[in-house]
């Protein structure tokens, strides 16, 4: 398991309220407000453009949203955010060790990896089934086997938020098997989770609470409640990927 | 020096070494090579190529501002440093506050500089002859003295130490920015600084390689490195090897071999041989897989 | 256990830092300029210094055209003929202005030229002498060269700007004067001879803004 010096993580709860965004004069979120419990597995769906990428930015503080985003930290601070991309030149020889030791320390990655961070790096790259492939290019890898590292990255330093923006895209079923099982160890850890997805099978399986956004919240509460066929299909329109 | 004009004079170094000119030049290449190479790496990484270019051009707008305002000619470097340093920020603060595309940024920055340029230029033709831009545009080892010199060490060394504590933040804010900020690096700041070096590294070669060619420096041996490596060692270590390679052939052979070339139009020259070598060797090795690594 | 309210960004003071590096560099530059171009000699006429385009007529300036691109032929030839410095004569043969006996060299007061070579181990020098065979036109002219063969190889680096150039080219009213005995700036001063400073880019500039 991952090595953690300080006390197990209690993950904050965050509260959205009539949180807003606007940009280029297009209204992209409204009214926004929910709550986010402490040590939950929270699930942001809704259909592609609806704004789910953009109300974690704004969490993440890199929008000019308005209304208020209040995170309530019990622990540590410590978020770790796992993005759908990066934008990079594919033929660049950067190595998956190459990308994990630029994340931990300061000290040039070409010129090598401290002895402090390689154990760290080596253990996140094997809960996520890489660390085999520590020395492929970032550029060779699969968009599955990227998403692994993009997952390993977020568990450098330990979270106690790990936001994560559609990790399941893309990503083959042995992969999204392996991320499965450590979110579930995450959250045993009671790490506060934010995981935007498209999967309604594994938000159904796995999630304490989900909430639909279409600009503005469609519904919000446990996947029992709300997560009703009817619910769905009104969310989706005609495109449902449902179980 | 003394020592070296001995030893050239005898025989055991090239004869041309007796000269402080080419002495300082190759000192300069020394230096400049694996600067520009490592910063080349970032440059490539980055896709900032032709931002460097438009750097390398207001230098030219820099040395006639220079001019203008009763600065030597063969050293304007107040006015060279300081315009070109305004200039690089500006396109920076531009792209991120405009909607502009870069390309059309970099367009537009480069021929109001280059008009400017022109204009101040006309003013000031009855004071310098034309050779002075030759000199300013492909870089003349011949007047290469100490003050280059000594402005190359300064910029070399905060080159240097800004590249090596940053390098891996800056490669991260390019890959991704939400996420780089979410790790606490300070990716607008990293951006300015970044440009910052590109600029102060390009006024410093402007002598020994010429404003236009400084970009191609930037960019050629990274790219060389990166037919061959595999990791950012390799490629980090071959783009400073290449640049310097080329840095130092492209000034010692014409000279020995008494070709009357300007020394940026040479360095470019063996720059791009690598690179084509590179690419063979590169292409073979996809072709024939068992070549492995040579 | 502390709550934290997220700042939405847009507040950032890009614009500000980037303002005032701006000013904080321009100021900085015109301070290091300003201290440049005074230490610059030829910015201001020393006492002993005339300018070679307010201080002479146009005959005198004819002449001193003349003689500042001799010079620059003489000097280029004495690094190319291995430390030989053109005598009057040979000037004269190859038509160079003002030695050769042209029609302007009539107008402008006929001078007539001599020259003194002092050459000593590896410093050559050189001096031409042209006195006016016809008074009320012009004064006389001295043009002094100096190579200095010791500095590190054969290379002469060219500064024009640089108050130790290869040539200097003094001028006196006097019409009846001899061939001075010291060539050095203090010697020449004293004696009441004037450095011709040449138009430069400066000039121009004046001349155009008025």
């Amino acid at each position: 398991m991952l090595t953690k010096n300080e006390d197990p993580p209690h993950g904050p709860s965050i509260c959205f309220e009539m949180v807003g965004l606007c940009l280029n004069n297009i209204t992209i979120l409204q009214d926004v407000s929910f709550t986010v419990k402490a040590g939950n597995m929270h699930c942001l769906i809704g259909p592609n453009g609806g704004g789910k990428t953009s109300l974690i930015l704004s969490l993440l503080g890199q929008t000019p949203h308005t209304g208020r985003i209040t995170i309530n930290w019990i622990g540590g601070t410590t978020i770790g955010y796992v993005p759908q991309v990066l934008d990079f030149d594919r033929t660049l020889p950067i190595t998956v060790n190459n990308f994990m030791t630029m994340i931990c320390q300061n000290m040039p990655a070409f010129i090598r990896t401290r002895k402090k961070y390689k154990d760290i790096i080596n253990n996140a790259l094997r809960l996520v089934s890489m660390d085999t492939k520590g020395e492929r290019r970032l550029g060779e890898l699969s968009g599955g086997e990227m998403q692994r590292v993009l997952f390993a990255q977020a568990l450098i330093p330990f979270p106690d938020l790990l936001i994560l923006d559609e990790p399941g895209a893309g990503i083959d079923r042995g992969g999204a098997k392996v991320i499965e099982e450590i979110m579930l160890v995450l959250k045993k850890q009671k790490v506060t989770m934010v995981w935007t997805n498209h999967d309604l099978k594994q938000v159904r399986q796995m999630a304490d609470a989900v909430t639909c956004i279409h600009k503005e919240v469609l519904f919000s509460g446990t996947p029992d409640e709300v997560l009703t066929t009817e619910r769905v299909f009104q969310a989706f329109g005609a495109t449902s990927s449902g179980p | 020096m003394p020592v070296v004009q001995r030893l050239a004079e005898s025989g055991w170094l090239p004869e041309s070494l007796k000269y402080a000119f080419v002495f300082n030049s190759l000192v300069a290449a020394l230096i400049l090579g694996p600067v520009l190479g490592g910063i080349g790496t970032l440059v490539v990484t980055k896709r900032l190529a032709f931002f460097s270019q438009a750097i390398g051009n207001a230098a030219l707008t820099g040395v006639a501002i220079g001019i203008i305002l009763g600065e030597p000619y063969t050293s304007p470097y107040v006015s060279l440093f300081s315009f070109c340093i305004i200039f690089g920020m500006a396109m920076v603060f531009t792209k991120n506050r405009t909607k502009m595309t870069t390309d059309t940024l970099i367009a537009v920055f480069l021929c109001i500089s280059l008009a400017i340029g022109a204009c101040i230029l006309l003013y000031v033709t009855a004071k310098v002859n034309v050779h002075v831009l030759d000199n300013v545009l492909f870089g003349s080892i011949l007047t290469v003295n100490e003050l280059d010199l000594n402005v190359l060490f300064v910029i070399s060394f905060i080159c240097i130490f800004c590249g090596l504590r940053f390098y891996n933040r800056m490669v991260l804010s390019s890959f991704n920015p939400n996420l780089a900020r979410v790790r606490g690096i300070k990716v607008i700041f990293l951006e300015y600084l970044f440009i910052l070096m590109v600029t102060i590294i390009t006024v410093a070669s402007v002598k020994i390689i010429g404003a236009i060619l400084v970009e191609a420096l930037l960019v050629i041996p990274a790219a060389s490195a990166r037919n061959l490596s595999r990791s950012m060692r390799g490629f980090f270590f071959y783009s400073a090897t290449f640049s310097t390679l080329s840095c130092v052939i492209g000034i010692v052979v014409p000279m020995e071999l008494e070709i009357p070339v300007p020394s940026g139009g040479a360095i470019i020259l063996v720059a791009a041989f690598f690179f084509a070598v590179t690419t063979a060797i590169r292409w073979l090795r996809r072709a024939y897989p068992a070549l492995g690594k040579i | 256990m502390h709550t934290q309210v997220v700042k939405p960004a847009g507040s950032s003071r890009e614009g500000l830092y980037f303002v005032l590096t701006t000013a904080v560099v321009i100021a900085v530059a015109a301070i290091c300029i300003m201290h440049r171009t005074r230490a610059e000699p030829e910015r201001v006429l020393l006492e002993y210094q005339i300018s070679g385009y307010k201080d002479l007529n146009s005959f005198k300036q004819g002449t001193f055209v003349a003689l500042y691109t001799a010079a620059m032929e003489i000097d280029a030839a004495h690094d190319n003929n291995e430390g030989t410095w053109l005598s009057v004569k040979d000037l004269q043969e190859r038509f160079m202005p003002p030695f050769a006996h042209d029609r302007a060299w009539a107008m402008s007061g006929k001078l007539i030229w001599t020259q003194k070579i002092l050459n000593k181990d590896m410093i050559h020098a050189t001096a031409y002498l042209g006195k006016p065979s016809i008074s009320d036109i012009s004064g006389s002219f001295l043009l002094v060269l100096l190579h200095d063969h010791s500095t590190e190889g054969d290379y002469q680096i060219r500064e024009p700007e640089h108050d130790e150039g290869p040539f200097k080219i003094w001028y006196s009213g006097e019409t009846d004067v001899d061939f001075p005995e010291r060539l050095s700036v203090r010697s020449l001063a004293i004696m009441g001879w004037k450095e011709v400073i040449p138009y430069t880019g400066d000039n121009e500039m004046k001349r155009i803004k008025g």
